[in-house]
């Protein structure tokens, strides 16, 4: 027999008062609250109802079969469901505090209110140091002759009355001070109280000889034309840089793309979670720290290259040409070595590399190329994956080559002994002089052929044929 | 009606496994028990619950 419960009642109360309070108070984080306190409601919900059931069963009144109904628990497994995504969506999201949620309803009631930012100046020396702190905003930056500060821009804000909006708008004054050595740019947008959103796009004109330091949560950073050193913060931006005089270090937690060209100093970018990084004619060393699932480009490094991440570390002394990774392959030309690589999982071409090169995978191809002058020690080193060296015909080199289960290919000619063992083999020097060669693979074909000075990318891909499946023999490779 | 009686169980069954499923949320979000770990404890109650039922069934059989 079916009972009156209360709880019914008391979920569409509670209901009703939670979007009462939210449409009355929308500065209140409510929503914030239920992803982290939604538990109670079911623990509250089990506790009436098992006093409910204890009173009836003192008043010896009949009992209902079932304690809890098929739609009650089909609403409980909805409120879990919902109420987990809630809490996952605020936990992930460190941002959320800033008001990203909590602000849903603005940006779907509210509207955009647009401000002119009357233009400061300020008179610095030549060489200062200017610190700018911009939440939310893209800032464009440019060096320019003279010794002034210039700072105009625009800002947005997205709030439900013109009245919030325009409070806003005194609360977030941009403000030029001095302390100390340095000169602050600040937009204040963390003044701000309540749910209004605010961006801040700055256009600053800065003296040529100005470093610049600047922090950020998220927005677009385009400077060009300064002197001295650059560092930016920022947990989400798009960072663009040409023409700077000092050293460049970035600091992202989650960049939307690196670009970078003409910088004397060194660079150095670190990223949690990171798209492409392209940095083109850079004087200095160049380190890139974190995991990018974008693309990394080199061009025209005078100084060493470093990447690191969970998973791979390369470094190489210079880059004059160009060198090129993502997280399926790894390519470079005119490179400058000893070139040391280790990841899990590339495909690996060099070519018209010098000095050195140790590279060791877990997975993947690799193809060697080496200038035709001064050959140095090479060691690539795979798990599974072919090897493909090409070396200069006059080269002296001590090579030994060894796989555990594939074919060997000697298009080198006589100077070099192929034998089986196994499913593998071995390929070595006849004559022992000159540097070391060493190629090593698990499971995968070793082929050494003469460089004939055709690039490895316009070499035709090998056709294959293979019938390597059981004997792991047979393979036809055409040049 | 005795306390004990297999129907006044089964009523209680779901509010105890809600109130359970609460705390196991709970537990997740303020102290360090992830409810990916401390979910078979809902079998447990369950259970327990069960064999309570089993026992006083018999109990009024007899």
């Amino acid at each position: 027999m079916r009972r009156a419960s209360v709880i019914g009642p008391l979920l569409l109360i509670l209901m009703g008062a939670w979007f009462l309070v939210s449409s009355l108070r929308p500065d209140l984080p409510l929503l914030e609250v239920a992803a982290r306190y939604w538990p109670l409601l079911l623990i509250g919900w089990g506790f009436l109802r098992l006093v409910e059931i204890l009173l009836w069963a003192a008043r010896s009144k009949p009992l209902p079969q079932a304690g809890l109904s098929g739609g009650e628990w089909t609403l409980i497994v909805l409120i879990c469901l919902v109420g987990s995504g809630l809490y996952l969506a605020n936990r992930s999201r460190p941002w959320h505090r800033m008001g990203v949620i909590t602000s849903k309803r603005v940006e779907m009631f509210g509207q955009t209110y647009d401000f002119v930012l009357a233009e400061q100046r300020k008179t610095l020396g030549k060489t200062p140091r200017i610190v700018l702190e911009n939440l939310y905003g893209d800032v464009r930056i440019s060096g320019v002759d003279g010794d002034e500060l210039q700072v105009s821009g625009r800002k947005t804000l997205r709030a439900l009355e013109s009245g919030d909006a325009e409070r806003a708008d005194r609360q977030s004054v941009v403000e030029i001070s001095t302390q100390g050595e340095q000169t602050v740019v600040r937009t204040n947008q963390d003044r701000v109280t309540g749910e209004q959103r605010i961006t801040t796009n700055l256009e600053i004109t800065v003296p040529r000889g100005a470093s610049l330091e600047a922090r950020a949560r998220s927005g677009e950073f385009e400077v060009s034309d300064l002197g001295g050193g650059l560092e930016i913060t920022s947990d989400r931006s798009r960072v663009r840089l040409r023409n700077i005089g000092g050293g460049v270090r970035l600091n992202l937690r989650r960049s939307d793309g690196v670009t970078a060209q003409e910088v004397k100093g060194g660079v150095e970018v670190t990223g949690d979670r990171g798209a492409d990084v392209d940095l083109q004619d850079i004087g200095g060393p160049v380190t890139v720290n974190g995991s990018f699932h974008g693309s990394l480009q080199f061009r025209n490094i005078a100084q060493a290259v470093r990447f690191q991440s969970e998973r791979t570390d390369l470094r190489v002394e210079k880059v004059p040409g160009h060198l090129y990774t993502d997280l399926r392959e790894l390519r470079g030309r005119n490179l400058v070595g000893p070139v040391r690589l280790s990841t899990r999982s590339r495909d690996i071409q060099l070519e018209e590399f010098t000095e050195a090169v140790e590279i060791a995978v877990d997975h993947g191809d690799i193809s060697l190329r080496p200038a035709q002058k001064a050959l140095a020690k090479i060691e690539a080193r795979t798990r599974r994956g072919r090897i493909e060296v090409a070396l200069p015909e006059s080269a002296r080199f001590q090579l030994r080559g060894s796989t555990a289960q594939g074919e060997l290919n000697n298009d080198f000619g006589a100077a070099l002994k192929a034998e089986d063992e196994g499913r593998g083999g071995r390929i070595v020097s006849l004559v022992a002089q000159g540097p070391e060669v060493v190629l090593s693979t698990e499971r995968g074909s070793i082929t050494v052929r003469k460089d004939t000075g055709t690039p490895l990318e316009s070499a035709p891909k090998p056709l294959k044929l293979e019938a390597e499946a059981e004997g792991g023999r047979v393979r036809v490779e055409k040049y | 009606m005795n306390s004990h009686s297999p129907a006044l169980l089964r009523a209680v069954r779901g509010p105890v496994l809600l109130i359970t499923l609460g705390m196991l949320f709970t537990a997740d979000y303020f102290a360090d028990w992830p409810f990916h770990r401390t979910w078979p404890v809902l079998l447990i109650v369950f259970g327990i619950l069960k064999l309570l039922e089993r026992m006083s069934v018999r109990q009024t059989e007899s």
